[in-house]
């Protein structure tokens, strides 16, 4: 456990060290914040649920996977070209740990990011004439899809970063493999039609946001999910012992 | 302290480490010395954990590697090759973060690291960013990441590669203080380092030990013939014939007159066969036929020999 949390601390901290994360997270604040004001706008002629205004926009959707790949490109590649994988495996840490300590690092400053998000509804009733107080339960059902989706996201991210030693690689798969995950239940995916398309649509995405956005919360991406990113994370564990029997 | 029973590792089709076996006792150091791509880091990470041998089995203080192995990892400290580290990463941050990682309990990190950082000449370089360091002082900081959590056992890859030779001799230096208070295993391609460091040296070679011993028993497993170096004042050619006729001589070359030396004076090396000594009774011969004798010397072979000798037989049994 304390291996655990030195790890996890180590990793946080290298992205809170990097110019790039602050980079990184102004860049997504802005386009964020521009979105919401443009929906604002907007809704004086169409009124939309507070859910639509804060999760239902293809550019915040688009910076989320920009996000969750920059995050997740270096976790093991980096540690991987470096060489220091060696040093800390043959510290007393087990790969499971280092694993689980990395992923929670990462889900971490996806939360830090995305934090800010939940001062919109108070800044506008701040700056709203009266008027219904923000109803919580949509907010957390929105952020929950948001949690859930790039949980599971990172975690993919995580695995494809145990397969290459160059971060540069592991981001050049990781965003086009989950624009095409996120898109396919709301876009033709490319394989439509067959089994492989009809896969493809059940994984949580852009449409699952959606449906959390308006407060529904469904068991099936639920569980899709948490038994996903649970499946990633054991298959990047099996990745970094494969070095016993390579 | 460190045992290896028929340790093997095959990548594909590839031996990179063949039935290696060996014993380290408590508080020696010993010298892993082979060529690169010899198999050296790949025994080493099969006895620190990260890697896990094909065949044969490793103990490490009577703990089974595989079985042990974080427990194994606890008493063990590892410099790996080329001493990894984190460039973004300030030299007092890196050693917190790996004594932690490690074990040392959170109010013993302090002093523990003033005192590695004595230990290894970094006591001015703890705020410095690692990234900005020379190879030698990255080296250091290896090596007191290595010994952090008072490790009984020290595998050092290469502990000096990359480096000038004031550096070098330095962290020889360093290196040789810790004896005693570690046993010791590490590799090098560097003959002469092997011989003032260690008590014992392995030549490993294409994934085998081809010879182990100290330092002068594998010189003395040279087969080449002794050679006596003296500096005679003479005439050159009775002084070469006189020479060639004493006992065990094998030949003698030398006393053509040298340019550039002094007029008079004549270099002769004469070689004697295997286990022989003739310093004495070149003295005697200068004394009797009165020349001056002024440098007498056997010209000793050095482990570079050994080794270059030992593996190259190998090569010629593998051919053959």
């Amino acid at each position: 456990m304390r291996s655990f949390l030195i790890l996890w601390r180590r990793q946080l901290s290298a992205y809170l060290t990097q110019s790039g994360f602050y980079a990184m997270s102004a860049m997504f604040l802005f386009v964020a914040g521009s979105n919401f004001r443009a929906l604002l706008s907007d809704s004086f002629q169409t009124p939309l649920s507070l859910g639509n205004l804060m999760f239902d926009s293809f550019y915040l959707w688009l910076m989320l996977l920009a996000v969750i790949t920059v995050l997740a490109m270096s976790l093991l590649s980096e540690e991987k070209r470096l060489r220091t994988l060696e040093a800390i495996l043959t510290a007393p840490v087990t790969d499971t740990s280092l694993v689980l300590a990395k992923y929670a690092a990462a889900a971490t400053a996806f939360a830090l990011m995305c934090a800010p998000l939940a001062a919109y509804p108070f800044l506008l009733r701040a700056f709203s004439l009266g008027g219904d107080a923000p109803d919580s339960g949509l907010l957390a059902s929105g952020f929950l899809g948001l949690a859930l989706v790039g949980g599971y996201y990172l975690a993919i991210g995580l695995f494809v970063s145990s397969l290459t030693r160059s971060q540069a690689v592991a981001a050049i798969l990781i965003f086009p493999v989950l624009c095409l995950l996120f898109f396919a239940g709301v876009v033709q995916p490319p394989a439509a039609g067959s089994l492989a398309g009809a896969v493809l649509a059940h994984v949580p995405g852009a449409r699952h946001i959606m449906d959390f956005s308006r407060g529904i919360i469904d068991a099936r991406p639920v569980f899709h999910c948490v038994s996903g990113a649970a499946f990633f994370l054991f298959a990047t564990v099996k990745v970094v012992e494969s070095r016993h029997w390579k | 302290m460190i045992v290896a029973k028929q340790l093997t590792k095959r990548f594909g089709a590839v031996v990179a480490v063949d039935n290696v076996s060996f014993e380290v006792q408590k508080g020696e150091i010993v010298g892993f010395l082979g060529l690169n791509g010899a198999g050296k880091t790949t025994a080493m990470r099969m006895l620190t954990g990260y890697l896990s041998p094909t065949s044969g089995s490793a103990e490490i203080a009577g703990l089974d590697v595989c079985e042990h192995s974080l427990e194994v990892r606890r008493r063990i400290g590892y410099l790996p090759e080329n001493a990894p580290l984190y460039p973004e990463m300030r030299v007092d941050e890196y050693l917190r973060f790996r004594a932690g990682l490690k074990g040392v309990g959170r109010r013993r990190i302090g002093s523990r690291l003033d005192q590695v950082k004595e230990l290894c000449g970094l006591q001015d370089s703890g705020r410095r960013i690692i990234g900005q360091l020379s190879r030698g002082y990255w080296q250091r900081v290896g090596l007191a990441d290595a010994i952090v959590h008072e490790p009984e056992v020290l595998i050092l890859d290469e502990p000096t590669m990359g480096m000038d030779p004031n550096q070098i001799r330095s962290s020889r230096e360093l290196i040789r203080s810790f004896a005693g208070r570690y046993t010791m295993l590490f590799s090098t391609h560097h003959l002469p380092e092997a011989q003032a460091i260690c008590q014992r040296a392995m030549i490993i070679n294409k994934g085998r030990i081809a010879a182990s011993g100290t330092p002068g028993e594998l010189l003395g497993l040279l087969k080449g013939n002794v050679k006596v170096v003296a500096e005679i004042q003479g005439p050159a050619g009775a002084v070469r014939d006189m020479l060639l006729r004493l006992p065990g001589a094998l030949s003698a070359a030398g006393g053509e007159d040298d340019a550039g030396r002094e007029p008079g004076w004549d270099r002769y090396v004469l070689e004697c066969g295997a286990g022989r000594d003739l310093r004495a009774d070149v003295f005697t011969l200068a004394a009797r036929n009165g020349w001056l004798l002024r440098e007498l010397r056997v010209e000793r072979g050095s482990l570079e020999d050994a080794f270059v000798e030992m593996t190259a037989q190998a090569e010629e049994n593998g051919v053959s």
